[in-house]
């Protein structure tokens, strides 16, 4: 992993200015804006949200989303740039590379589309909910910092699909067509879902019905339930370590 | 006005070159794109009936409804991803430029890089799987049925007829034009964001964006003028409410506004 | 200290059935100026990207620094700085950032204020000091190149691996590039590929010849360069024509060639044995009607030296 931190400085320095500026801008454009939309009208669909059901609703669908449309050119962009052989004649491994790649792109995402939202959202939401009849209800800080971990850990794995499907395939498309089918695969599994699914699948933290009616279980866990997706959390942190050693092992065979 | 290009006003050669450059651009989709679509639109299309189906007492049409709503979406995503570089990715590596400068104008570029792709991915991403997958949608209909060859076969040899709410193989391809023709508003859309745009993301997110855009409309009751209405047209008994053939034109009318937008951006567009 | 800088042995690079290198054989000493000399399509790109371990050798070795390239990848590059053909740049990045890029991936580079410094200096020979916040996307590319040269001088190497350092350069330019070769000689090894034989023969100490994946000729110029034919430089005047008709038919000149000075012709003739000299100016002197006014041999050319041995190969 030698340069793993010199590079990953570079990918960081990338978000540093106008790019990093547009994304605050869209993302609080995006998340707090629907969210004001939808807790300050009597839409159907959202007038019996919890708040904070919501915002989780919104940072597991967008972000995500977000992370493929960020993540699905961090090796094809280098190759169509012809840097790949130029940073690689430095003192880097491949697998350097690729990891910074991961953690580049998903790190200020997570920051600006996850932490930053969820944040601005702890502050203003709880004013909202006795406006629409529910009581004021703040949560946990410690409980609502792991909800949003749990969030960021899911555009982590998307960041680090993507990334390893750049390692597969060279154009960016077919890269984003089969992460955006994992994505809706992921969140919306046809068919009934089996107890194993729910217990070991990521997408069972965020399963719950759109009017509000049934919290999801990451937010009953918000409410002050216990937590029982242990599980899920273990199996997208282990394909997040999966994906990145393939990508890395798949990079590091490319002759360049 | 400082960098930007004088519009092309050459009326008789404006649109010359674009047969040329539409069969170059239906070739690169053809066969293999066009296949590779097919080859993924179609087993996501039958994962999704046969998870759904099974279920007993359940009418067909609902089934079917939801299995095809389901695979509009994954159609929405597939069109999405894969033609977000149709007319970016050309300007990026220099391609553009270099036709632009041979004796076709911008628009004719544009028209043909549409004309050229929308065969490929109306047909590769939703009529062939669709139709091939019609058969093969009838055995989720059997409430006894259990996702295998067995079920499939055992489908096929019964008149498909004898099953509750199956559309008639003229109203399934009108479900199918309709979804053939969201997918190339969408393609449309992605060529106007692409006349503009450089950055991956950008062009993802306005892409997703459009596609979300209509199911707003359909959330406001206003699906029947717009592409969206193929996601309406699925649903049971939605068809015989709905008027066909202004919702064809209307799909298609769309496309022809955004091909024209997007013709008229790239005119203008510094290269 | 070990005595080379980069050493081949039996190095190969098949692509199937195409063999672009065959065995090579190259070893550059610590502390010359080498210049690998190569027609289009002989293996020059594969070479460089085997060095750097960019692509696996079919067989072989490569050894830079002391360290195997493809096992001690890390260390072998850490003191090796490289210019690549065409250099491209992250387009998004500042010419400064580029240079701060590089300088933070460079073991062996400064930091803090002195590398504040160095980028400064470093723009300055580079005449890009106008330029440091301007994105490398929208450089020219002889400004590309110049950053390039720049970057590669930047972690202070031991090596440097320059493709092609001085193209799409104005003359100006590349007379720049190649005082800073003669700059950096004594100070790292240098090691150049390039097409443009006359850089080669101007600051190259140690010359190699690849052709169709070999190394046809290497060792140090002056032998490279007594290798070829003798040449003579005559200047005449007269009946010049019947001369040279009569000389051009003799079977120890292998051609002619006339510049017109006035009422003077200059002739280079290439003989082809060294002791024919004394066959052509007794034929000039015995030649009536002709006045010669300048004999001598020519000063060895690299050029006639490269054809020679790479006509001979193909």
């Amino acid at each position: 992993m030698t340069g793993f931190w010199a590079l990953l400085r570079g990918e960081l320095s990338r978000w540093v200015g106008r790019r990093g500026l547009l994304h605050l801008l869209g993302w609080t454009l995006l998340i707090q804006g629907q969210l004001y939309l939808s807790l300050t009208n009597s839409w159907d669909s959202y007038s019996a949200f919890w708040g904070f059901d919501l915002v989780v609703n919104l940072l597991w669908l967008f972000p995500p989303l977000g992370a493929i449309a960020v993540a699905q050119s961090a090796i094809a962009e280098e190759r169509a740039w012809d840097t790949v052989g130029w940073v690689l004649a430095r003192p880097v491994t491949r697998a350097a590379f690729v990891t910074s790649k991961i953690v580049g792109t998903a790190l200020p995402l997570i920051l600006l589309a996850v932490v930053t939202q969820g944040l601005i959202a702890y502050v203003w939401v709880p004013d909202i909910e006795p406006e629409r009849g529910f009581a004021a209800v703040e949560p946990d800080l410690g409980r609502y910092a792991a909800v949003l971990g749990v969030l960021s850990l899911l555009v982590l794995l998307f960041v680090a699909l993507s990334v390893a499907l750049g390692t597969v395939f060279r154009r960016r498309a077919t890269v984003a067509t089969i992460s955006l089918i994992v994505f809706l695969l992921f969140t919306f599994p046809p068919g009934e879902r089996s107890a194993t699914w729910h217990e070991w699948f990521p997408g069972g933290l965020v399963e719950g019905q759109n009017n509000g009616a049934d919290y999801k279980r990451i937010s009953e866990y918000l409410l002050g339930g216990s937590f029982d997706g242990a599980g899920a959390v273990a199996v997208a942190a282990i394909a997040v370590l999966a994906l990145t050693a393939f990508g890395a092992w798949r990079f590091g065979h490319e002759e360049l | 006005m400082k960098g930007r290009p004088m519009a092309d006003r050459s009326r008789s050669t404006a649109f010359a070159g674009v047969g040329t450059l539409a069969m170059v651009e239906l070739r690169r989709w053809l066969p293999r794109r066009a296949i590779v679509l097919a080859v993924a639109s179609l087993p996501i299309l039958l994962f999704v009936t046969f998870a759904l189906g099974g279920e007993a007492d359940t009418p067909f049409g609902e089934v079917l409804a939801v299995a095809l709503t389901g695979w509009s979406i994954v159609v929405v995503l597939v069109v999405v991803g894969t033609s977000q570089g149709v007319l970016a990715d050309a300007v990026e590596d220099g391609t553009a430029a270099w036709t632009v400068s041979m004796p076709v104008t911008r628009k004719a570029y544009v028209l043909a890089k549409f004309v050229g792709a929308a065969p490929a991915i109306a047909l590769g991403a939703v009529i062939v799987p669709g139709l091939v997958a019609y058969p093969f949608l009838a055995a989720s209909a059997d409430a006894n049925s259990e996702f295998g060859a067995v079920a499939v076969i055992d489908a096929l040899q019964r008149d498909t007829s004898a099953y509750a709410g199956l559309p008639s193989l003229g109203e399934y391809a009108i479900m199918l034009s309709l979804i053939a023709l969201l997918a190339v508003y969408l393609l449309a859309m992605m060529l106007l964001f692409g006349s503009r745009l450089t950055s991956a993301a950008a062009l993802l997110g306005f892409g997703l964006a459009s596609a979300a855009v209509l199911i707003v409309f359909n959330g406001l009751g206003i699906e029947e003028g717009t592409p969206g209405v193929a996601f309406v047209a699925v649903l049971p008994n939605r068809l015989e409410e709905l008027a066909v053939v202004p919702a064809l034109v209307a799909s298609a009318a769309w496309s022809a506004c955004a091909v024209v937008i997007a013709a008229w951006s790239f005119d203008r567009r510094p290269l | 200290m070990t005595t080379h800088a980069i050493e081949t042995r039996g190095l190969s690079k098949h692509y199937g059935d195409l063999v672009v290198l065959d065995g090579l054989d190259l070893e550059v000493q610590t502390g010359s100026v080498y210049g690998f000399l190569r027609p289009n399509g002989a293996g020059k790109s594969t070479t460089i990207k085997l060095i750097f371990d960019l692509i696996r050798p079919t067989a072989g070795s490569v050894t830079v620094l002391g360290h195997d390239a493809q096992h001690d990848g890390v260390l072998a590059r850490s003191g090796v700085g490289y210019l690549p053909q065409q250099p491209h740049f992250h387009p998004y990045r500042t010419v400064r950032g580029v240079l701060s890029y590089m300088a933070h991936l460079s073991p062996r580079a400064p930091r803090g204020r002195v590398l504040h410094r160095r980028i400064d200096e470093l723009l300055d020979q580079a005449g890009l000091a106008g330029k440091s916040r301007r994105r490398a996307g929208v450089l020219s590319g002889g400004e590309r190149q110049r950053l390039g040269i720049a970057q590669a001088l930047i972690g202070d190497p031991e090596l440097l691996i320059l493709d092609e350092p001085a193209a799409g350069l104005d003359p100006q330019g590349r007379r720049e590039v190649l005082d800073l070769i003669e700059q950096m000689r004594g100070r790292a090894t240098l090691f150049f590929s390039t097409h443009l034989l006359d850089d080669v023969q101007r600051v190259a100490d140690t010359v190699g010849v690849l052709c169709a994946g070999n190394m046809i000729a290497e060792g140090p110029l002056g032998e490279i360069l007594e290798a070829p034919a003798a040449a003579y430089t005559v200047r005449v005047l007269g009946e010049t024509t019947p001369v040279r008709a009569r000389l051009e038919q003799e079977p120890w000149v292998v051609g002619i060639e006339t510049h017109l000075r006035g009422e003077q012709e200059l002739w280079e003739v290439q003989l082809a044995e060294r002791h024919a000299g004394g066959l052509l100016l007794d034929a000039l002197v015995d030649a009536v009607g002709l006045d010669v006014i300048e004999f001598h041999p020519t000063d060895p050319s690299l050029e006639f030296a490269y054809f020679d041995l790479v006509g001979g190969e193909r």
